[in-house]
C-alpha cells in the first residue's frame, strides 16, 4: 500500500488524541463518578427527593434562565443587525465595544450592578421619583435584579453569533426579495430572518446554558426568594463534595439544561436551519 | 467578390454567404443614428432618456439614450467597468440615475422602489434563497402580491414546467447543478410575468458546454413567454448570438447600438471594432472615392477597393482597414490583388477551423481561420475579395489583429 495513504489513515486520530484525552480524563472521569456518587444511599431515591425539595428551585432556574435568553434576543438581534447592515466602517469598533464588558472580569461587573441598584443608588432613586416604585421599594432581592443582571452578562452571547449569521448573508438575497415585490419588511421577515435563525439558535444556546448554570447573580443580586440550583449546589459543596444529593441536583440542573436545548431545537427544527 | 487564387495549403476560408448591403456615404454612422426610428417612447418598455449616472467623483453611465421594444432580445455589451450593470441596476430600481429619466412602458420611474416596478431580474450568481425549495423560491413573487393559493400553485407549476424543472421542485438550491440553479432563477422571475427580464451575466457562471445550450434554452424560453429580455454581458459571442439588438458600451458610454450583423460587419468606432470578434487591422491612406467605393493605399503601396466604410472617410486622410479572419485567405503565391506577405507563426486546431497566427514581416501578427494541416513557418500572402474590408476613420491603436494581447483581453473581461 501507498505510504501516503497509510499515513492519511491515523493522522486525525492523531490530531483527535489528546483533546480526546483530555475530555475523558477530566469530563467524562469525573461526570462518571459524580453520577455513581449521586446514587449512593438510597439510589435513584435521591433525585425524588432532591426534586421534591428544590421544586421551586428548578423551576424558578428554568423561568430565569429563558426570560434572560429572551431578553438578550430582544435586545441583541435590533444591536447585531443594525451592526451587520449598517455598521459600515465602524462595524469593528462596535463589534469591540459590545465585546468591551468581558475585559473586566465578572463578579467585578456583577457588584457594579449591586452598586447600581442598591436602595440610595441612582436606579432606585430614579424609579422611585417618576413613581414606578413605591416609597419603600427595591430592586436588589428581586427577580427583576436577577434576570437583569443575567441578560446583561451574557448579551455578548447572543449578539456575536447573529451577527455573524447576519454578516453572512448574500446582499443580493435582499435585491432580489425586493425585486420580487416584498417590501422591505417583508423581505426581512421572509428572507434575513430565516436566514439569521441558526444565529439565533447558536446565541439563545450560549446564553441559555451559562444563565441556567449561574450562581454569582443571584448570590450578589438575590435574597432567598432568587435562589437558583447553582446556589444550593455551591453552598453545599463547599460543605461537601461527596454528598449523594448535590450530586443528584447537578445531574438535575444538567436535564434542566438539555431539556431547555432540546425543545428550542424541536420548535425551532434545526435540521431546515441551514 | 474576388476569385481566391489556387490554395496550396490545404485551406478553404468561410466566405460569408450574405452580402452586404452598401453604406452609403451620406448616412453617417454613429450611435445616435443607430436607434430604430420606429420605436417611440409610447410603445418602448423601457427607455432611457438621457441618463447619467456618478458615484462620488467617478461617472459610471454618461448621457445614455436607449429604447427596448416589447418582445425584443436586447444585450449591453462591454468591457467590466463599461456602466452595463450600473444600467441594468437603474432600470431595476437599485440605484437611481444622477441625471436624466428611466421610463418604463412609457412611465418616469423617478423615486419608485424595485418591488413596485414591473420589471424582474436574474442574479449573477442567481441568488436563489437557500432556506426555501425550488418551488418556494419561484412562488416568492407570486405570493408577495398576495396570490391565491391555487393561482400560485397553478403559476409556478407552469413555470417549472416551461423551464423543465418541474421534477425538482421540492429541492434545496444548494442540491442543484449550475444549469439548474439558473433555471429555477428564470422560472422565478417569469411567473410574475414582468414587462421586461433583466438578465445579469445570467450564464458567467457555467461552464462553456452548458453556456451554449443555455443560449438556446434562454432563447426558447424567451420565446414561449413572450418577455422581452435584456441582457447584461461582457461575453461578445454571447450576446452575438442571442440578441435582436446589442448596445455596446465602453467607459460609461454607448458606441453602438445595432442588430449583431450591423455592429460586426460596420462597426461605428474603433473600440466596437476591436471588441466585438477578431479584428485585423490595417493602416492605409485613402486615395479616391467614386461613388460608393473607396480606393485605398496599404503602406507597400498596394491598392484595394472597398465599398464599406465609416463616415468622415476621406480621399488623402488617413484610415484603417478592418478585415476579420473570415473573409482573408491565405494563398501561397503572390495574387494580384492586395496582399500582405506572412509567415504562419502558430496553428491551432479549433475543431471546425484552425487557428492561425500570422506573422507580418514587420512583426505584426494577423489571425485567420485555415482547414487541414499548415505547417508553422510556411510561407505566403494574405489576400481578401474587394469590398471584404471595412474602412474605419483615423489609425489604429496598433498595427494587426485585437484581442491577441493577453492583458488587454483580460482587462476586457
Amino acid at each position: 500500500m501507498d505510504g501516503r495513504i497509510a499515513r492519511r489513515g491515523w493522522v486525525p486520530y492523531a490530531l483527535l488524541a489528546p483533546g480526546l484525552a483530555w475530555l475523558v480524563l477530566f469530563f467524562v472521569v469525573p461526570l462518571f463518578s459524580l453520577g455513581r456518587k449521586s446514587l449512593e444511599r438510597g439510589g435513584l431515591h435521591n433525585y425524588s427527593k432532591v426534586f421534591s425539595d428544590n421544586a421551586a428551585v428548578i423551576g424558578r432556574t428554568f423561568l430565569y434562565a429563558l426570560a434572560a435568553t429572551m431578553g438578550a434576543l430582544v435586545l441583541g438581534y435590533p444591536l447585531a443587525y443594525v451592526i451587520a447592515t449598517r455598521g459600515g466602517r465602524a462595524k469593528n469598533l462596535l463589534l469591540a465595544l459590545v465585546v468591551l464588558p468581558f475585559f473586566t472580569t465578572y463578579l467585578i461587573r456583577t457588584i457594579a450592578w449591586k452598586v447600581l441598584l442598591f436602595g440610595d443608588g441612582p436606579v432606585v432613586r430614579f424609579l422611585r421619583f417618576t413613581h414606578v416604585f413605591g416609597r419603600n421599594s427595591e430592586l436588589l432581592g428581586t427577580h427583576w435584579a436577577v434576570i437583569g443582571a443575567l441578560t446583561y452578562n451574557f448579551l455578548p452571547f447572543m449578539v456575536l453569533p447573529i451577527y455573524v449569521s447576519l454578516e453572512k448573508i448574500d446582499p443580493r438575497l435582499l435585491e432580489a426579495g425586493i425585486d420580487l415585490y416584498a417590501t422591505p419588511i417583508a423581505t426581512f421577515r421572509r428572507v434575513t430572518l430565516p436566514l439569521s435563525m441558526p444565529g439565533v439558535f447558536a446565541g439563545s444556546l450560549l446564553t441559555f446554558i451559562p444563565a441556567a448554570g449561574d450562581f454569582v447573580n443571584a448570590e450578589l443580586l438575590g435574597s432567598d426568594g432568587q435562589r437558583m440550583i447553582g446556589n444550593i449546589i455551591a453552598k453545599n459543596f463547599e460543605k461537601d463534595v461527596f454528598r449523594p444529593k448535590i450530586s443528584a441536583l447537578s445531574f438535575v440542573l444538567m436535564v434542566v439544561i438539555l431539556s431547555g436545548v432540546l425543545l428550542y431545537a424541536r420548535f425551532l427544527g434545526t435540521e431546515d436551519v441551514i | 467578390m474576388g476569385a481566391p487564387s489556387p490554395l496550396r495549403l490545404g485551406y478553404y476560408p468561410f466566405v460569408p454567404s450574405v452580402s452586404i448591403a452598401p453604406i452609403r456615404k451620406e448616412r453617417p454612422l454613429n450611435a445616435a443614428d443607430h436607434e430604430s426610428p420606429s420605436v417611440t417612447i409610447e410603445q418602448s418598455v423601457i427607455t432611457l432618456d438621457h441618463v447619467d449616472k456618478s458615484f462620488g467623483s467617478f461617472v459610471a453611465v454618461r448621457d445614455l439614450v436607449l429604447d427596448v421594444a416589447p418582445g425584443e432580445f436586447f444585450a449591453l455589451l462591454g468591457p467590466s467597468g463599461c456602466g452595463k450593470t450600473t444600467t441594468l441596476r437603474m432600470i431595476a430600481g437599485f440605484d437611481q440615475p444622477t441625471s436624466g429619466r428611466v421610463l418604463l412602458g412609457g412611465h418616469d420611474q423617478a423615486g419608485i422602489p424595485p418591488h413596485k416596478r414591473s420589471i424582474n431580474t436574474v442574479f449573477q450568481q442567481y441568488a436563489l434563497f437557500p432556506h426555501l425549495s425550488v418551488f418556494d423560491n419561484v412562488a416568492f413573487g407570486p405570493r408577495s402580491r398576495k396570490m391565491s393559493g391555487a393561482a400560485v400553485v397553478e403559476a409556478v407549476e407552469r413555470l417549472l414546467d416551461i423551464v423543465h424543472m418541474e421534477e425538482f421542485s421540492k429541492r434545496k438550491p444548494a442540491q442543484l447543478s449550475g444549469g439548474q440553479q439558473q433555471r429555477v432563477a428564470l422560472a422565478r422571475a417569469l411567473v410574475n410575468r414582468p414587462s421586461a427580464l433583466l438578465l445579469d451575466e445570467p450564464l458567467a457562471a457555467l461552464d462553456q458546454k452548458l453556456r451554449q445550450v443555455m443560449q438556446f434554452e434562454l432563447k426558447r424560453i424567451q420565446r414561449e413567454t413572450g418577455t422581452t429580455f435584456v441582457l447584461v454581458t461582457h461575453d461578445q459571442e454571447e450576446a452575438l448570438s442571442m440578441s435582436d439588438r446589442i448596445a455596446v458600451m465602453s467607459q460609461g458610454r454607448i458606441e453602438q447600438i445595432g442588430s449583431p450583423s450591423e455592429i460586426y460587419r460596420t462597426p461605428a468606432t474603433m473600440f466596437v471594432a476591436g471588441f466585438i470578434g477578431t479584428a485585423n487591422m490595417l493602416p492605409a491612406t485613402v486615395v479616391d472615392i467614386k461613388g460608393a467605393t473607396a480606393t485605398v493605399a496599404l503602406a507597400d503601396g498596394t491598392r484595394t477597393r472597398t465599398n464599406r466604410m465609416q463616415s468622415g472617410v476621406a480621399v488623402g486622410k488617413a484610415v484603417t482597414l478592418m478585415l476579420r479572419p473570415e473573409s482573408m485567405q491565405l494563398t501561397s503565391t503572390r495574387p494580384d490583388g492586395p496582399s500582405v506577405a506572412v509567415t504562419i507563426s502558430d496553428a491551432t486546431f479549433q475543431g471546425a477551423h484552425t487557428r492561425l497566427a500570422l506573422r507580418t514581416d514587420d512583426g505584426a501578427m494577423f489571425l485567420g481561420h485555415g482547414k487541414g494541416a499548415a505547417q508553422v513557418g510556411e510561407q505566403g500572402w494574405l489576400t481578401w475579395p474587394d469590398n471584404d474590408a471595412f474602412l474605419l476613420a483615423g489609425e489604429a491603436r496598433s498595427v494587426g489583429a485585437t484581442g491577441t494581447d493577453v492583458d488587454l483581453v483580460e482587462a476586457s473581461l
